[in-house]
Order: C-alpha cells, then sequence, then structure tokens
C-alpha cells in the first residue's frame, strides 16, 4: 500500500526533477533577451536611482575628482592646442601622399542596467540592442580600456560577457616586451595572463593590450597592467596577473564599438 | 502573493545593486523552513526562473539550485528536531548557501572564495529576512 508521509521526500524529488527538467527547455537565449527586453524600463529606472544613491554616498570623492578634473581639463586644453596643430599639419601631409581615410569607428553609449543576480558571472545587461545597432561579437568598452563584448542581442537590451568571466579568453600581448599569452577572466581576482614564455621579462605596471589574433578582440585595445608574474605549476610558463584597466565592479556606462 | 513581490522586489536589487548578500537563496531557504518542502521547492521554482532570465549561466542551472535548496531545506527542518528561531535561521540559511554554491561549482568547475562572505553576510542577515517576510 502506497503511504503518502512516508513516499513524500522520494515524491518530492521526483517533482523537482520533473519541474526542472521541463522549465529548463523554457528558459532558452532567445527567451531570456526577449523577457529582459519588457524588463528594460523598471531596470533602467532601478538601476540610475541605485547610481544616484552611490554618487550621493560618495559626495566627498566625487568633489576630491572634481577638482582633479578641473585641474587636468586645463593641461588637456593646452595638449589639445598642439593636437590641433598637429591634425592640421596631418592633413595637409595626407594630401600630399594622396592617403586614404580609414573607415571612422562609432560609439554606441549604453547605460549598464542589470547584472547577474547570483554575482558568480560577470556579465552585464547593458540599455541598447539591435535598435541601436548593436550586433553580437562587438567590443564593449569603458573608461579607455577593454570591458568585454556582446554575447547576446535584444531590441533594446545587449548582453555582455566582461572580460573577468571565467569563460572570457582571448589573446594579449605585453606592450612592452611583447610576449604573447592568453588573457582569461579570473572573476574578482581580475585577470590572469597564462602561457607567457619562460623567459618573459615583463615587469610590474606593464601595460597589457590584444594582440588581435584568433579574432575575438581587435589589436590594440587597452587590458590592463601587470601586476605580478609567476611560474605556472608545470613549470613551462609564466602567469602575469593582470589588472584590468576598467574597474569591473564599479561599471555603470559603457561604449559599444560599432 | 507578498512573498512573491518582496521575491520581485530584492531580485531586481540584487541585478542591479552588487550586494553580497543572495537575497533570492535565502527566500527559498525561508520557504522551505517555514512553509515546507513543496513551498520551498515552488518558491525555489520562481526565484529560478527569475534568475534563469537576468544569468548567463547554463540553461536550467540557477532553476536547479534555488528549487533545490528550497525542498532540501523543508525536508531536512521536517526530519530534524531543531528548537525555533534565529539561531535555527542562521544555521539554515548558513549551510543553504553553502549548499547552493558548492553545487554550483561543482556544475561550472570553477571556485570562487570570494562567496564566503556572501554566505557568511546573508547567514547573519536571515533573521531579519525572514522577520520581514513573515
Amino acid at each position: 500500500m502506497i503511504k503518502p508521509q512516508k513516499n513524500f521526500p522520494i515524491i518530492a524529488v521526483l517533482v523537482f526533477i520533473a519541474a526542472v527538467t521541463l522549465l529548463s527547455q523554457i528558459f532558452s537565449s532567445d527567451f531570456r533577451v526577449k523577457t529582459l527586453d519588457l524588463l528594460r524600463i523598471p531596470l533602467k529606472l532601478i538601476s540610475g536611482s541605485v547610481y544616484a544613491l552611490r554618487d550621493v554616498a560618495n559626495f566627498m570623492e566625487i568633489r576630491a575628482e572634481n577638482k582633479i578634473l578641473k585641474e587636468n581639463t586645463a593641461n588637456l586644453e593646452m595638449e589639445l592646442l598642439n593636437l590641433r596643430e598637429a591634425a592640421l599639419e596631418n592633413e595637409r601631409l595626407k594630401k600630399f601622399l594622396d592617403f586614404k581615410e580609414s573607415d571612422r569607428r562609432k560609439f554606441v553609449p549604453a547605460l549598464v542596467i542589470a547584472r547577474d543576480p547570483s554575482g558568480l558571472n560577470d556579465t552585464v545587461v547593458i540599455d541598447g540592442g539591435r535598435k541601436d545597432k548593436i550586433e553580437k561579437g562587438m567590443v564593449v568598452i569603458s573608461g579607455g580600456g577593454l570591458a568585454g563584448r556582446v554575447i547576446e542581442t535584444g531590441w533594446r537590451i545587449s548582453r555582455v560577457l566582461l572580460i573577468t568571466d571565467y569563460d572570457s579568453t582571448f589573446s594579449g600581448v605585453i606592450e612592452t616586451t611583447r610576449d604573447e599569452g592568453a588573457v582569461s577572466g579570473s572573476m574578482r581576482a581580475g585577470l590572469v595572463m597564462k602561457y607567457l614564455d619562460i623567459g618573459c621579462n615583463a615587469t610590474k605596471g606593464d601595460k597589457v593590450i590584444t594582440s588581435g589574433l584568433y579574432g575575438v578582440f581587435e589589436k590594440g585595445l587597452l587590458i590592463g597592467e601587470v601586476v605580478s608574474l609567476e611560474q605556472d605549476s608545470s613549470g613551462l610558463y609564466m602567469n602575469a596577473i593582470v589588472k584590468p584597466e576598467v574597474d569591473i565592479r564599479k561599471l555603470e556606462e559603457v561604449l559599444v564599438v560599432r | 502573493m507578498t512573498l512573491f513581490l518582496w521575491i520581485i522586489i530584492t531580485g531586481l536589487l540584487q541585478s542591479t545593486a552588487q550586494l553580497n548578500i543572495n537575497f533570492l537563496g535565502l527566500f527559498a531557504v525561508f520557504a522551505g523552513i517555514k512553509k515546507g518542502p513543496i513551498w520551498g521547492l515552488c518558491v525555489g521554482i520562481f526565484i529560478g526562473s527569475f534568475s534563469e532570465v537576468f544569468s548567463s549561466s547554463s540553461q536550467g542551472l540557477n532553476l536547479m539550485l534555488y528549487s533545490g535548496i528550497g525542498l532540501l531545506a523543508g525536508i531536512i527542518k521536517q526530519k530534524i528536531y531543531c528548537r525555533e528561531g534565529a539561531g535555527q535561521e542562521i544555521i539554515f540559511s548558513f549551510f543553504g548557501m553553502l549548499c547552493f554554491y558548492t553545487a554550483y561549482f561543482a556544475f561550472t568547475r570553477t571556485i570562487q572564495t570570494s562567496v564566503l562572505f556572501a554566505i557568511i553576510f546573508s547567514s547573519l542577515i536571515s533573521p531579519l529576512l525572514f522577520r520581514l517576510a513573515e
């Protein structure tokens, strides 16, 4: 005779397996993106409020930063004058050499509106999608450094895989020594540049840029700087710990390179 | 109904602000220990479905983990005697979170030591969250 009370855990586990198996079929990439598209406005409102609150909390820090920025602006204006002169000279020389202008890149600004709630994946949702001509595979930058690449696109939202995610691996090169390696995400620990030549003599502070190999990212994008260098467990290669140029934890606005 | 509303609000907050507390996991444990395994399972499925939308992890992983900890918390609560109170809530939340992250790392074959803080913070805040949810 069946005793429901006694068999309850078994029944519950069976229900659990059936429910998870059935429901997990629904959550395809397309379904996720479409749902996020629908949630775009509430997410934008909440994330906007959170950023505003964060700014209020960091008021003193922002004030000090503002002071530094004002000083920097004055210096940059001087530099700009010199650069304008150089640009004019460059223009004249290009005409002289009949140089063909390459296609200029376009940047689409976007706001980070959501992250993975469990914090176990370094992916973000941005408020720009196919409507803004954002496509899968496009490069995402922030503050002059590489932030990630678009992995899913909806009509008005896109999901970006950040460079610090475990699933992110691409080729990088140390700017000064020209040593190449595979840059992998290591979540909060930053980035690890693996398979560097055993004789690599990079030092702390050396810049790491994308190498352009394997087509993940184009060449010359700033990734970060070397923090430390150590031999890997096999003793055949060197590994470098790289601090990303972009503060992934504080990512609020990004630029998608079109 | 209120519980589901709370889940949506905290879920949206958790996905916009970077919090070191897994509110969604706590809600699954809450449903399991306060309302029984079936409720734990149902609430876990709801939380898992919500997380699936925001997450980029393997299809169905969040669904399985959240519903799993809700169901497990409910079954264990029925099987063992444990005095009601903040202590019980902290213990259940701690082990619930520990199971969640351990299973996640086992499935994804990764490890993140920083989750230890999330486990500790989440379990410490659980009595307060449970009072609010009640």
